[in-house]
């Protein structure tokens, strides 16, 4: 059996974090970028919640923070999929590539 | 911020005194009135546009008689009297306005408000017909509060500000008849020649106030170039800069007093001046503008009679000295009767300026008086010629007038007598005291005075046996001016013949003579009270003869020689002369050639140098531009990599710092 310690779950972390930075950096498609933001903002709670549990006994401070972090990913993800429906009825596309009415 | 500053002065007369700016105001509300309702009812009426004019004037002429009887208590005890207010804070400095009187300028309020009057009664007669009537006397007014407010002036700040006023006044007035071309540009020409001048005098008060900024500064000094305080700041100028500097600096202010008087080299500006209508030729171009250059180098002996000014004065001494023989050969030479008497009062000009350069104040300022009255007088009389010939001025197509003008001639010939300084008249004890003050002083320059005499009575009786005796040469039938243009010549007659006696202190000893009178302030080499040198009036009785005898022989009736032996007979010197030294070729020689070339070549430079320059920039800019767009290219992915990029960088960084 396995002994999970702290360090397992930070790379735990790292990979999710890494992962969702990828899938955010690299991904065509606009649905696919914000679920890769959501893995980030995942991997984040993870490391909050293993620094409390290993380090910080005597409160829950970081797993509250955890709570508030869900809330606003929630809310997060709630405006970015209405901007996303916003552009998608404009160019009629979920390309990220097509998104770059910002260029100057 | 308003505190009452008095120069001096605690008296209890001095709420009288401290009323004395009115003077100025009077003119300036009658130029209001005239302006702004010149189209109005009653105002329309040429009569009444007239006498609110002359009113003005008069009230000016008594409140100055007024203030003057209150000012004569106190003469010995404060000759310098003002007030002045905080205008301006400019750091440590503060420029005042207000109003200073002394001698000097009682004098001169006298002097402009009398003849100002006279003239303005005469103009009524002269512009008669003119559509622009009403204009006309609304320029007079304006001139006329310029003129008295730069007369009142207690710092040179305030003097150079009416100083440019009297310069738009005449340039408005000699331009008066504008759809003369001649008339327009003689304008232009007047002011350009005035902007030179001008231009000198602002940049040497500009750098004598950057020179003695400390002497200025608190607010215990005195007001920025007040008057009073002008000797102790040049002083200063003096010990903390050395004699160079301060030459430098008080030349350059003279320049303002060269273009303004019409001295060499900036003099070309006022014989064309004679354009404007007659009146103003002999009230701007003759007695009081042309001669505020004269009032403001008194204005500034303080600095230029100090010990280690005396390369000034002798610059002073000289450029009137030049001036005035160099006018008169001119004047020699000329037909237009206003031509003539141009040169005249430029060489009279040269006189007072001299006189001033000597150390000679009081007599150049007598000068300056008593030519005031005899040149107006000789130019409202001009007037009165061209008026009764139907604007013919060319005086080959004059003469036997003294039958036809039998007023104008008389007054003419008193005018000629005194401009040549005949014993009792009124010019010969001013034009005495600065021939002798040349005489003692520097020989060559008394030599100039002297042959300058000679050749003042030969020109002036050259005009007046011209035009008024011989045959009648002219086309259309002469006659008499009105009383009302006639009139003010008899009254300045009077002055012409008598002032000069009156203040002599030579034959009435019971009334201060001019000398006692008007005294220059902090003078060094003071002149004792005035004495004949005998000597000078005989030698210059006897120049003055000759010059009268030549005249007689050459233009009288009786032709005992013909002018034309001279003309022929010293042709390079008369094509010298008439051709007026060539100044005005060699002024277009410098703006045509010299000035058009090196503007052609900046020309351009400018378009191939310093366009290349600016269009190489923008296009350098353009080309990164282009480059630089590339990066922003919209899509936010491509932004987020940077950051995360620059986010790696930073942390590897950091990395390394800590594992280090």
């Amino acid at each position: 059996m396995l002994d999970v310690g702290l360090y397992h779950y930070l790379i735990l972390a790292v990979a999710l974090f890494s992962i969702g930075l990828y899938g955010v950096l690299a991904s065509r498609n606009a649905i696919r970028v914000l679920m890769s933001l959501e893995l980030m903002l995942n991997a984040v709670n993870i490391n909050l919640v293993a620094f409390n549990n290993y380090l910080h006994l005597h409160d829950l401070s970081g797993q509250v923070f955890s709570i508030f972090i869900l809330t606003v990913s929630a809310a997060e993800a709630s405006v970015g999929l209405a901007v996303l429906i916003a552009l998608f009825r404009r160019t009629h596309s979920a390309d990220m590539e097509q998104y770059s009415i910002l260029q100057g | 911020m308003i505190e009452p500053n008095s120069l001096v002065g605690n008296s209890v007369q001095f709420e009288t005194l401290s009323n004395v700016w009115m003077v100025a105001i009077y003119p300036l509300i009658a130029f209001a009135i005239i302006m702004f309702g010149r189209w109005q009812g009653f105002l329309k009426t040429k009569p009444v546009t007239a006498a609110i004019v002359v009113l003005s004037t008069l009230m000016s002429f008594l409140h100055t008689l007024g203030v003057f009887n209150v000012y004569k208590e106190i003469i010995g005890i404060t000759p310098t009297i003002g007030e002045t207010f905080h205008w301006l804070h400019v750091g440590a400095l503060h420029m005042d306005v207000g109003w200073m009187l002394d001698p000097t300028g009682f004098m001169m309020l006298f002097v402009v408000t009398v003849v100002s009057a006279l003239i303005q009664v005469y103009t009524y007669g002269y512009m008669e017909e003119d559509p622009n009537f009403h204009r006309f006397y609304a320029y007079l007014a304006l001139f006329n509060f310029s003129m008295l407010a730069l007369v009142l002036a207690p710092n040179l700040v305030q003097m150079y500000m009416f100083w440019e006023m009297v310069g738009v006044s005449s340039y408005l007035l000699i331009g008066f008849w504008v759809s003369r071309p001649s008339a327009a540009s003689a304008a232009v020409k007047a002011f350009l020649m005035n902007r030179v001048g001008d231009f000198g005098l602002l940049v040497g008060l500009l750098s004598f106030t950057f020179l003695t900024w400390a002497f200025w500064s608190g607010d215990a000094a005195p007001g920025l170039l007040s008057f009073p305080a002008l000797g102790k700041a040049s002083e200063y100028l003096m010990l903390h800069h050395g004699t160079a500097i301060f030459s430098i600096v008080g030349l350059l202010i003279f320049l303002g007093p060269v273009a303004k008087s019409a001295q060499l080299p900036l003099h070309t500006w006022l014989p064309d001046a004679m354009e404007g209508p007659t009146p103003i030729s002999a009230l701007i171009h003759a007695a009081t503008m042309v001669a505020a250059g004269v009032f403001l180098i008194a204005r500034m002996y303080p600095m230029y009679n100090m010990p280690g000014g005396e390369m000034i004065m002798t610059v002073i001494a000289w450029v009137g000295g030049l001036t005035a023989v160099v006018a008169a050969t001119i004047a020699l030479t000329q037909f237009d009767i206003k031509k003539a008497l141009a040169y005249s009062t430029m060489s009279q000009l040269g006189y007072m300026v001299m006189a001033m350069g000597l150390g000679a104040y009081a007599a150049g300022l007598f000068h300056l008086m008593t030519h005031a009255f005899f040149k107006a007088m000789l130019f409202l009389a001009s007037g009165s010629v061209i008026h009764g010939c139907h604007h013919e001025q060319d005086m080959r197509r004059m003469g036997g007038l003294h039958k036809t003008m039998p007023i104008t001639a008389w007054v003419y010939l008193i005018g000629t007598i005194a401009i040549t300084g005949v014993l009792p008249f009124s010019g010969f004890w001013s034009k005495d005291e600065i021939v002798a003050a040349a005489f003692s002083h520097q020989t060559l320059l008394y030599y100039i005075a002297v042959g300058t005499a000679g050749l003042t009575a030969f020109y002036m009786f050259r005009t007046y046996f011209m035009t008024f005796t011989g045959q009648y040469r002219g086309h259309h039938e002469a006659h008499e001016s009105p009383l009302v243009m006639t009139l003010p010549l008899i009254l300045l007659a009077i002055p012409s013949i008598g002032i000069g006696w009156l203040l002599s202190g030579f034959f009435v000893t019971d009334f201060p003579s001019f000398a006692t009178l008007i005294t220059a302030p902090a003078s060094f080499h003071h002149h004792a009270a005035h004495h004949i040198n005998w000597t000078v009036l005989g030698t210059s009785m006897v120049v003055v003869m000759g010059g009268f005898a030549a005249a007689f022989a050459m233009y009288s009736p009786m032709r005992l020689l013909d002018p034309a032996l001279f003309v022929n007979g010293a042709k390079p010197l008369y094509t010298l002369f008439s051709n007026k030294w060539y100044w005005d070729e060699f002024y277009s020689f410098i703006a045509r050639q010299v000035y058009l070339t090196v503007a052609q070549v900046s020309a351009w430079f400018d378009k191939a140098v310093i366009d290349g320059l600016v269009g190489l920039s923008a296009f350098s800019v353009n080309m990164s531009a282009s480059g630089l767009r590339q990066l922003q290219n919209g899509r936010v992915q491509s932004y987020l990599l940077v950051f995360v990029l620059g986010l790696l960088l930073l942390s590897a960084y950091t990395a390394v710092q800590w594992l280090n």
